[in-house]
């Protein structure tokens, strides 16, 4: 047995304790920077955030990450608040085991008052820890309802069945029986999948569909295969960076046939690929969020980023809901977040249904000259 | 667009760019014998390269390209010389020269993250020309990787079996040892080596960034492909790296056509498990 | 306070991993990227049957090994026909296939969408719903893994196992079967991995294919060969290291837009620094 080994590998894990040690009771006790408190009167709402910062899906965190900045200013540059608002970001790289220490750090260590998560694994992680822990939770972007269980957890991400109804009915509209669709092997994408397939067949409209898992960039034998059955349009149940690659494949093949999407569209960094095809997307109004976003960073938001920055939104206003000066009890700002009617989000009208869930409608647009517009009834 | 030409044509395109990575990553692992994780990223690298400069300085695209390939081959070259040059005088084994290439890969990834953000970015410059092939479709750019990929192999060939380097670096591939002993400096030639596959490695990242885009993650799905092509093909060995490329390119598009879209890496694994099963010396021996 | 016990819990999750993994690897000389596809049917056999068929804990451990046992028993017969480098990139493909199978065989695992809503373990009415009683679980099966696997390497199944990985051939000469207890070792490592995964469903108590990708694997090794192959204490060593080191960084004070990545470029260069200055490991004692 090598001694020097054992002693240096003791010493190293010391080290490493003490430094989380000691760096936890320092954030513990000071605040971080994202504040402009100016009176000790006020009390400092904690609202942390579990995010991909890093890995495959780090472009999902970074737009979200930014989103709930671009939020923070806004709340900031509001008079007449009762409390100070600061973020805490944290990676949870996508994975359960890092989503479960981020959760474990914000309950334990900052002491957060609220959590967003984004996703649904980090979300399935959350929950039950918020719940236990009475911390109010919205998970944005998520869109497995079993998230939503409790008094203190919501999700924020539209329904798959809004979006269904919507897509069909518009298809009936235009008079389209047969649907390719490419669908990522992706939660809340295969779930509207599922729901297109179950409603479909009663007006009469076919669905052909492949699946397809995240990561891959070579669909031109997906696509041949689907194109066999002549279908008169393609749906992508895609995000970035996939549904761009999808329609320029597409093309590529020589194929002329119109796309269409649900949502991905507007949550794409370049739209032009899109330009003319209509899609289903969550209400109006998305273009003064974007125009904002797009001022601020220069790019257009990407997936879930609405959702975080209304998350921020309507956490805030539900903090602010609650009669009294001090810090509010969590489970007053529970109720009033579940008691949210109407408010105008990023994604249009939002209200809370029994079940913690986030109602937003879905509405169809179309690209014109490279940005999501409303179709005019 | 018939489905059989055009599933022989993707199967073509999707095997000329795994055949370029397996190209690179043949060279290295004949003189180094280690998984090197990091070769994917240096791939990466090479496309970013050419991002910056032609989105961000607005150069024109051969010079960009030219310069991406270099510096990606000087990143391989340095790599090398800082971290696996003294893992080699230490003797030390594959494996901890895998997990110090693990170290090298998620730090040059995160690098190119920070300085680029995780954003999918396209190198492409205009609309895709299209060419009609035998009832196929085929684009420009894949045209011009299925080029490359037959002028490197060539050139390669050539470079091994007739020049001196190219008999170095055989002798260091098939015995370090005695080469050292006959006076070849390893270390050289294997630096050179790196430079090269990394520069190999830097345009495949360069043109996979033109036919569909770049992600700072996108080094290591890269890497898997050419490694499989290379065990289908016969470890070390120029040309059977390409072969099985080409190989997995058809198995991976005919088995999507018959079976659903989401178990094409099974199908891919698979295939790579049967032949080990039956041929694991490759279909190549060296 | 309530995060470190959860670290520690990890650690002793993790450090069940990496010992299953140093027997096969450290000590047999075979490299197996596979262990995150054990650790993943573990977790999936625990999360399955205490959701869906309301089986307890303990028993699902049980069952979870079984299942893992019969897998590993397939995988290794295919994997034992093959060496050194081939051997790892079967391991590989192996574990890409079984996680398709998680991802893709949604009537079983519900596929991307993962299994929520796993109870914790409860023992004659006694319910692990605290993390400190769930922290002691832990510790206890890690104890337990760690001397087993003292114990199979002291043993003489376990000298003929060194004596594979210094050099199979010679074994060989002298009579004695080396596929059968390649094939055996290979088991074992598995059902132990799949320990660690029923700790982990149950823990989490929300499981996905995510968790069980190669990266996982690759972590694992990276653990193991940290910590010093062939070594026991090194895989609880290494478990600990790589687990709190990024969790540390956490809380060194990087700008907040590049913090994460920053992490992991400091996580990567601790790495390539480590195999560089002790290349054999925290505790090595096979200098490879």
């Amino acid at each position: 047995m090598n001694n020097t080994g054992k002693w240096v590998g003791g010493v190293v894990v010391v080290i490493a304790l003490i430094a989380i040690v000691v760096f936890a009771m320092r954030s513990g006790k000071s605040d971080s920077t994202d504040t402009n408190a100016t009176s000790t009167e006020k009390s400092t709402i904690k609202i942390g955030l579990s995010l991909p910062l890093t890995g495959d899906l780090a472009f999902i965190g970074e737009t979200d990450r930014n989103a709930a900045q671009l939020a923070l200013e806004e709340v900031n540059k509001q008079e007449g608040l009762k409390h100070n608002y600061e973020l805490v970001f944290e990676d949870d790289s996508f994975n359960a085991a890092k989503a479960a220490s981020v959760i474990k750090k914000f309950t334990s260590i900052d002491k957060v008052d609220a959590v967003i998560s984004i996703g649904s694994t980090a979300g399935n992680v959350v929950a039950p820890v918020a719940e236990t822990n009475r911390i109010p939770h919205i998970g944005a972007g998520a869109s497995d309802s079993t998230i939503a269980k409790g008094d203190y957890n919501f999700i924020h991400w539209t329904r798959p069945q809004e979006e269904a109804d919507a897509m069909l009915k518009e298809l009936q509209k235009r008079k389209i029986t047969k649907v390719a669709a490419l669908v990522a092997n992706q939660q809340g994408l295969q779930a509207m999948n599922t729901e297109l397939k179950n409603k479909a067949g009663a007006v009469g409209i076919t669905i052909t569909d492949e699946t397809f898992n995240l990561g891959q960039t070579d669909f031109r034998t997906t696509i041949s295969k689907i194109e066999k059955e002549k279908p008169e349009i393609y749906l992508l149940g895609a995000f970035d960076p996939e549904v761009g690659i999808i329609a320029k494949q597409i093309r590529e093949l020589g194929i002329k046939t119109p796309l269409t999407s649900i949502e991905s569209f507007a949550l794409t960094a370049d739209l032009k690929p899109f330009e003319g095809q209509w899609f289903v997307d969550a209400a109006v109004p998305t273009s003064q969020f974007g125009g904002t976003y797009q001022q601020k960073y220069g790019k257009e938001p990407g997936p879930a980023a609405a959702n975080t920055y209304d998350a921020i939104h309507l956490l805030v206003k539900a903090f602010e809901a609650v009669p009294g000066d001090g810090k509010p009890a969590s489970d007053q700002v529970a109720k009033a977040l579940g008691g949210t009617q109407g408010y105008s989000g990023a994604l249009g009208p939002l209200s809370v249904n029994s079940d913690g869930i986030f109602i937003s409608q879905a509405a169809i647009k179309i690209v014109k000259d490279g940005k999501a517009v409303a179709v005019q009834e | 667009m018939d489905i059989i030409p055009q599933l022989v044509v993707n199967s073509i395109i999707a095997g000329a760019i795994y055949s370029m990575v397996a190209l690179g990553f043949n060279l290295i692992y004949g003189t180094t014998k280690f998984f090197n994780l990091a070769h994917g990223t240096v791939a990466a690298i090479g496309g970013y390269t050419v991002f910056y400069l032609s989105k961000s300085l607005d150069f024109p695209v051969l010079p960009s390209v030219i310069v991406g390939v270099l510096f990606a081959g000087c990143i391989g070259y340095l790599v090398d010389k800082s971290v696996f040059r003294a893992l080699r005088k230490k003797k030390a084994s594959g494996m901890v020269f895998l997990v110090a290439s693990l170290g090298v890969m998620t730090a040059l990834q995160a690098l190119v993250a920070i300085l680029f953000s995780s954003q999918f970015q396209t190198l492409s410059v205009g609309s895709a020309k299209v060419y009609q092939v035998f009832g196929g479709v085929i684009t420009q750019v894949q045209a011009i990787i299925l080029l490359c990929v037959l002028l490197i192999m060539a050139g390669l060939t050539l470079l091994l079996r007739f020049t001196r380097f190219g008999k170095a670096v055989r002798a260091t591939s098939d015995e370090e040892e005695v080469a050292k002993i006959v006076g070849i400096n390893t270390n050289k030639i294997i630096g050179r080596v790196f430079f090269l596959g990394s520069a190999i490695a830097g345009l495949s990242g360069i043109l996979v960034g033109f036919d569909t885009g770049i992600e700072p993650a996108m080094g290591l799905s890269l890497l898997l492909k050419g490694v499989i092509a290379s065990i289908i093909g016969g470890i070390g060995n120029v040309y059977g790296g390409v072969l099985g490329a080409f190989l997995l390119g058809f198995i991976e598009n005919f088995g999507i056509w018959k079976i659903s879209g989401e178990w094409k890496d099974a199908i891919a694994f698979g295939v790579l498990l049967i032949f080990l099963l039956f041929r694991p010396q490759g279909l190549i021996k060296k | 306070m309530e995060y470190f016990i959860h670290l520690g819990i990890l650690v002793a999750i993790y450090a069940i991993l990496a010992l299953s993994l140093n027997l096969v690897i450290g000590y047999t000389g075979l490299l197996s990227v596979t262990q995150a596809a054990f650790y993943g049917i573990g977790a999936y056999a625990t999360a399955i049957l205490i959701t869906s068929y309301d089986v307890n804990f303990f028993l699902s451990i049980l069952i979870g090994m079984a299942a893992t046992g019969l897998a590993a028993f397939i995988i290794g017969y295919v994997l034992s026909r093959f060496d050194g480098d081939y051997f790892a990139l079967g391991s590989f493909g192996f574990n890409i296939i079984i996680f398709s199978i998680f991802m893709n065989w949604q009537e079983l695992t519900r596929g991307p969408l993962g299994i929520p809503g796993i109870d914790r373990p409860s023992l004659f009415g006694f319910v692990f719903s605290d993390n400190t009683p769930f922290l002691v679980l832990a510790a206890l099966l890690a104890v337990l893994a760690y001397f087993l696997c003292q114990f199979i390497v002291h043993s003489s199944f376990g000298r003929v196992l060194k004596a594979i990985r210094e050099d199979e051939k010679a074994i060989q000469i002298f009579g004695y079967k080396t596929g059968y207890y390649k094939l055996v070792v290979f088991i074992v490592g598995a059902m132990v991995a799949s320990v660690g995964g029923s700790l982990f469903a149950s823990y989490i108590t929300f499981i996905d294919p995510s968790s069980f990708h190669l990266n996982e694997s690759i972590f694992v090794l990276a653990i193991i060969i940290l910590g010093g192959l062939a070594n026991n204490k090194g895989a609880v060593w290494g478990a600990a290291f790589l687990i709190l080191l990024p969790e540390a960084l956490r809380f060194v004070g990087f700008p907040t837009d590049i913090a994460a990545q920053m992490r992991q470029v400091v996580y990567g260069l601790i790495l390539v620094l480590l195999m560089l200055y002790r290349p054999q490991g925290l505790m090595g004692e096979y200098k490879l």
